[in-house]
């Protein structure tokens, strides 16, 4: 049965697969990245349209995919998080949320256990327990968004104050300079003409 | 009066104003013309700074909008640069007559406060507005005054005269949007003193309100949230009055 979400998530991944493509051939990115993200669709576009292709292969249990899913997307956070700093396209301190979330994906993925006191707690399931932790991680950046922007704001109103001062005595001194420039000709003037 | 109105500074805050601007400050000119007269143009998108430099007044051209806040702390930090003692503060809009700038100075003399503010609602004389806003001011009033345990009518006016301790303390510190209200909260937190005149007060003569209807929801709950955030601010020593008093 192919279902709409089914379809929905195999075409996403063929974009995906596409741009992938492109890049690998316009080596706008690094091949290697290009290469994990050709594979990456792939394999969601085949998960998506044929399922059996991983239930019979893949380890069978519910909680053991999800793992492998995990891992897999924590992996793209981590890479790239990592090629956008390497390209210097970000600043480390906005990095070290973004390493931290995909570095605890990881382990979660590896140890499940260590949400289980999560787990017994609240008493979620696995899935939600693991849910709850990606969506504390997410807060937390966007959280650090928000300083960050309202830091940027008060810096670039200070700046924007700051021209305009300067701006404001450029004028003046210009003017004045005009002024005593033009005193000294007329002054010149009248000294030979007397 | 003439020393004062010597070392003082107005300044006109203009935000798209080139229609009201000429005839303000010609108005001011005749007023007072031996007193400095800054327009600030918080990045206007019609030809407002030309026709300031043309009246001959000087200009603080912001390269971005800052809104009022922001605008009239740049002013706040100029002033204070420059060593001026007061600051008198008249809206580009029109709205603050000219002609009652005396009674602000008067009552600063008189009541040797920090700063003194021009109220639409003290005097005898009525100002017309839309019943949600004036209701919403009322209120407004209220809390303030309770904040400030002093009488406050007008929290929204900007008509407003300033000396120099406190032009000190604002040009590190002043609230960004609708900085109005808030200011009077913090100023008075910080040890400041103000009190209110009756003025009367002019219909815009051209162009609109920066704060139009859909705003005032937003303006409500910034302020409100303000002054309820700002009680739970320390007061910085810095700039309290106390250690302000010989600038």
């Amino acid at each position: 049965m192919l279902t709409l979400p089914r379809l929905l998530i195999a075409s996403a991944s063929g974009f995906l697969v596409c741009t992938g493509l492109l890049s690998f051939i316009n080596r706008r990115s690094g091949r290697f990245l290009a290469l994990v993200w050709i594979a990456l669709g792939t394999g969601i576009a085949l998960a998506a349209l044929k399922p059996e292709v991983f239930g019979d292969s893949a380890p069978g249990t519910y909680v053991v995919r999800i793992r492998l899913v995990m891992g897999l997307l924590s992996f793209a956070v981590l890479m790239i998080t990592l090629e956008t700093v390497r390209r210097l396209a970000m600043q480390e301190r906005y990095a070290i949320l973004w390493v931290s979330t995909g570095l605890s994906l990881v382990v979660l993925a590896v140890y499940p256990n260590m949400v289980g006191w999560l787990s017994t707690i609240t008493g979620m399931t696995y899935i939600s327990a693991i849910m709850v932790v990606v969506f504390a991680f997410l807060l937390l950046v966007s959280f650090h968004f928000s300083l960050a922007l309202s830091h940027l704001r008060e810096d670039q109103k200070r700046l924007a104050q700051r021209t305009a001062i300067v701006e404001l005595r450029v004028r003046e001194l210009e003017q004045k300079l005009r002024d005593s420039e033009a005193g000294r000709q007329t002054s010149g003037n009248t000294s030979r003409n007397t | 009066m003439k020393d004062l109105l010597a070392s003082s500074l107005i300044v006109v805050p203009a935000y798209n104003e080139e229609g009201s601007l000429p005839a303000l400050l010609a108005e001011i000119r005749a007023l007072f013309p031996d007193t400095d007269l800054l327009v600030i143009n918080d990045c206007s998108e019609d030809r407002t700074a030309e026709v300031a430099r043309q009246a001959g007044a000087m200009i603080l051209d912001l390269p971005c909008n800052l809104g009022v806040g922001g605008a009239m702390q740049a002013c706040f930090r100029m002033a204070w640069e420059r060593g001026y003692q007061y600051v008198i503060r008249c809206d580009g809009d029109g709205q603050h007559p000219p002609d009652q700038i005396p009674k602000l100075i008067e009552g600063m003399q008189k009541n040797a406060v920090d700063l003194v503010l021009g109220s639409r609602f003290l005097g005898e004389e009525s100002y017309r507005s839309t019943a949600i806003r004036s209701a919403g001011i009322r209120c407004l009033a209220l809390m303030l005054s309770a904040i400030c345990r002093a009488r406050v009518t007008d929290p929204t006016s900007g008509f407003q005269m300033l000396n120099r301790p406190l032009l000190y303390c604002f040009a590190h510190s002043y609230p960004t949007d609708y900085p109005e209200p808030e200011s009077l909260a913090l100023m008075r937190r910080q040890g400041y003193t103000f009190c209110e005149v009756p003025t009367r007060f002019r219909a815009r003569t051209a162009g609109r309100s920066s704060i139009r209807s859909w705003d005032t929801g937003y303006y409500a709950l910034k302020v409100w949230l303000a002054l309820l955030v700002d009680r739970a601010r320390n007061v910085d020593p810095r700039y309290a009055r106390r250690n302000v008093v010989k600038v």
